[in-house]
């Protein structure tokens, strides 16, 4: 607990980390719980527009289809102009039902990426895991996208 | 009985004595927070920019000012 005398004043830093907000508006909102009985709860707020580091289609990976049948899904990681960067290598979360690979496609100078996942899970149940892309990026050193399996009888 | 009836209002009178002078403690000595810029507006950043800012909180009363608590989202 800690505490300002009359008439003092306190710093109250706040970090807002906008990785996975980009294309949007944020709000952040810290509330303050103090002992001044006519305002015990104070607000501060922090917010913006988070330009897109990266263009991603799409956003998630869905692996939906019946059990015993290919199921797959490609994912295009469009590089903007202004924030270029190389993947470096990518590894899973958990990666225990699904193969991936990322291809990397040269066009007009900048190089783009494509990112296949495919099941591998033979019986039919769901599964949540996440794909990390790491960069040779400072802004976004790695980039996560996230897959959902549901595999149906 | 007019010298008990007396007691009590002495009594009476003591306890509301008592009473405002607490009352006024507790006024005078009360913590008051300002915070004189709540909301921080950053310009545009790029996706994975870390935005760092520092709010100010004054405590413009007369007892300290306890935090208790922070809570985000």
């Amino acid at each position: 607990m800690r505490q300002i005398p009359p008439g003092g004043e306190g710093k109250i830093k706040v970090n807002v980390n906008t990785a996975g907000y980009g294309g949007r508006r944020i709000r952040e909102i810290v509330r303050i719980l103090t002992n001044d009985k006519q305002r015990p709860g104070l607000r501060v707020a922090v917010t913006g527009f988070v330009e897109k580091f990266v263009e991603i289609n799409p956003p998630r990976v869905v692996l939906r289809g019946p059990q015993g049948e290919p199921v797959a899904s490609r994912v295009t990681i469009t590089q903007r102009m202004e924030y270029p960067f190389k993947i470096l290598n990518t590894h899973a979360k958990l990666g225990r039902h699904f193969k991936f690979n990322v291809q990397e496609l040269n066009s007009s100078g900048t190089s783009d990426y494509v990112l296949t996942v495919e099941n591998t899970k033979k019986e039919a149940g769901r599964y949540a895991d996440v794909i990390y892309l790491k960069t040779d990026s400072k802004l976004r050193p790695t980039i996560p996208i996230s897959v959902i399996g549901l595999i149906l009888k | 009985m007019r010298l008990k009836r007396l007691c009590v209002v002495i009594g009476c009178l003591f306890v509301a004595t008592v009473h405002t002078v607490a009352a006024d403690d507790i006024v005078l000595k009360a913590p008051i927070a300002v915070l004189p810029e709540p909301i921080h507006e950053f310009e545009q950043v790029v996706e994975g920019t870390v935005i760092t800012h520092d709010f100010f909180l004054q405590n413009r009363g007369t007892a300290p000012l306890i935090i208790k608590k922070f809570d985000t989202g």
